[in-house]
């Protein structure tokens, strides 16, 4: 039953076609309909992404941006000030299944990738009074989250903010699973869970090298 | 109040109590058979066995399918992704799975060089599975445009339980799974595993042995799981 030539190119399935056309349309809607803050050219948004109308206001997206099925953005109600809570550079591209919910600001700069399934959080569930359910409409006040240019999150990555800002620097790389809870320098590769710094870039030797090893 | 659902539930289930499928469900199983159905025939695959079941949102492009081989049996659940990122020059299959093989929801796989799961290899939801990674050796230019790396290979032998949210990551070079081994939740394995092993953590560790003298598995502090300490 094997139709195809198996050196040359097999044609796509008919089906195929399907979410693209239907990824190409909801951009358009999204750009037409929402009030976004920014929306780039070039932005594709796949139906199945989870962006409420009434939240678009709070979100900006630069320019050739990547959003692949099942992303979910959030802002929760009741977020202070008026600034843009989500910033999406240029470029960027977000996996399968992320999730980006801010109440303050979550910022990602050009040529950020992320993996599938990364949650992004600059806060929390409050949970310090034991007499209320953790499920109460109460989050805690949370931080920043600033994803420099550059940066790779892998597959499954946590990124949780507490109070103040989290920064993670410039062409970093977050493996697979890892729970980041802290700022990281530029030209870092973090893993683990809790994330910890497992090889920097050296400058001098132009390699990626433990951090003992990292000429002074 | 309780009346009314009891009547009604009691309509649609049969007398022995047994409560029935909601007919809606049908819809989707349904969609599952024609879509495995449409898979069988018109997707080139190297080779495709009996009892073939991809959920109707299998992402499976149809120009890797010839280097897809799959055995009797094996099931793609709901939202699965399996990739082949550049379309090899050889003719040889590329990923492999063997019959019994059941990949949970929102697994994905992606093999550059070659990914075989052995008989009757089971997956939790949202693993991943990837012999190849993005290049990032460059810290002057985007990773997006760095391509990917060379990669190695992975083998996952026979009857092998592999969690949730687990990642398996291949640098460089064989990552075997020894056969019958636990690979526990959200576990990160980038190295070998030997056979008959628990593997837990981020990095993986083994925490427990299949000890064959005892018949019975043994904590991972004992001097046979040092010696195979996966890292």
């Amino acid at each position: 039953m094997s139709t195809a030539q198996q050196n040359g190119a097999v044609a796509e399935g008919p089906f195929a076609s399907i979410s693209r056309v239907g990824a190409k349309l909801n951009s358009l809607w999204l750009r037409h309909t929402y009030p976004f803050a920014e929306f780039g050219h070039g932005v594709s948004v796949h139906p199945s992404c989870e962006i409420r109308r009434s939240i678009s206001p709070e979100i900006r997206l630069g320019n050739d941006i990547y959003l692949a099925p099942g992303v979910w953005i959030d802002v929760p109600s009741g977020s202070p000030g008026p600034e843009p809570k989500v910033v999406i550079g240029s470029g960027c591209a977000i996996g399968r299944r992320c999730t980006i919910s801010a109440r303050n600001q979550i910022v990602l700069e050009e040529d950020v990738l992320l993996g599938p399934s990364v949650l992004i959080m600059d806060h929390n569930h409050e949970f310090s009074d034991i007499e209320k359910p953790i499920h109460a409409p109460c989050d805690t006040s949370g931080g920043r989250v600033l994803i420099e240019r550059n940066c790779w999150l892998g597959i499954g990555a946590v990124v949780a903010g507490g109070a103040g800002d989290l920064k993670i620097g410039r062409n970093s790389v977050v493996g697979a699973n890892a729970v980041v809870t802290q700022s990281f320098p530029p030209f870092s590769v973090v893993a683990g869970n809790p994330a910890k710094l497992v090889k920097t870039y050296d400058q001098q030797s132009g390699k990626w090298v433990r951090p003992n090893e990292q000429h002074a | 109040m309780s009346s009314m659902p009891e009547t009604m539930s009691s309509a649609i289930s049969n007398p022995g109590g047994k409560t029935l499928e909601d007919p809606l469900a049908l819809i989707e199983r349904v969609a599952n058979k024609l879509r495995s159905l449409w898979m069988r025939w018109t997707y080139p695959f190297a080779s495709v066995g009996g009892k073939f079941c991809a959920h109707y949102t299998l992402d499976l492009r149809r120009s890797i399918a010839p280097y897809v081989k799959i055995g009797d049996e094996v099931l793609l659940d709901r939202d699965v992704w399996v990739n082949i990122p550049i379309i090899p020059d050889s003719p040889e299959p590329v990923i492999q799975f063997d019959d019994g093989v059941t990949v949970g929801r929102r697994c994905m796989i992606s093999a550059k060089n070659r990914i075989h799961f052995e008989r009757n290899v089971g997956f939790a939801p949202s693993v991943l599975v990837m012999d190849h990674n993005h290049a990032f050796e460059d810290a002057n230019v985007p990773i997006k445009y760095q391509g990917i790396t060379e990669g190695g290979t992975i083998r996952i032998e026979e009857g092998c339980w592999i969690g949730f949210g687990v990642a398996i990551v291949c640098g460089k070079g064989e990552l075997v799974i020894g056969r019958n081994s636990v690979i526990g939740a959200n576990a990160v394995v980038s190295r070998s595993v030997p056979p008959n092993s628990i593997v837990t953590g981020n990095p993986a560790r083994v925490v427990k042995q299949f000890d064959p003298a005892k018949g019975e598995w043994v904590m991972g502090s004992s001097p046979i799981a040092r010696a195979t300490s996966v890292r």
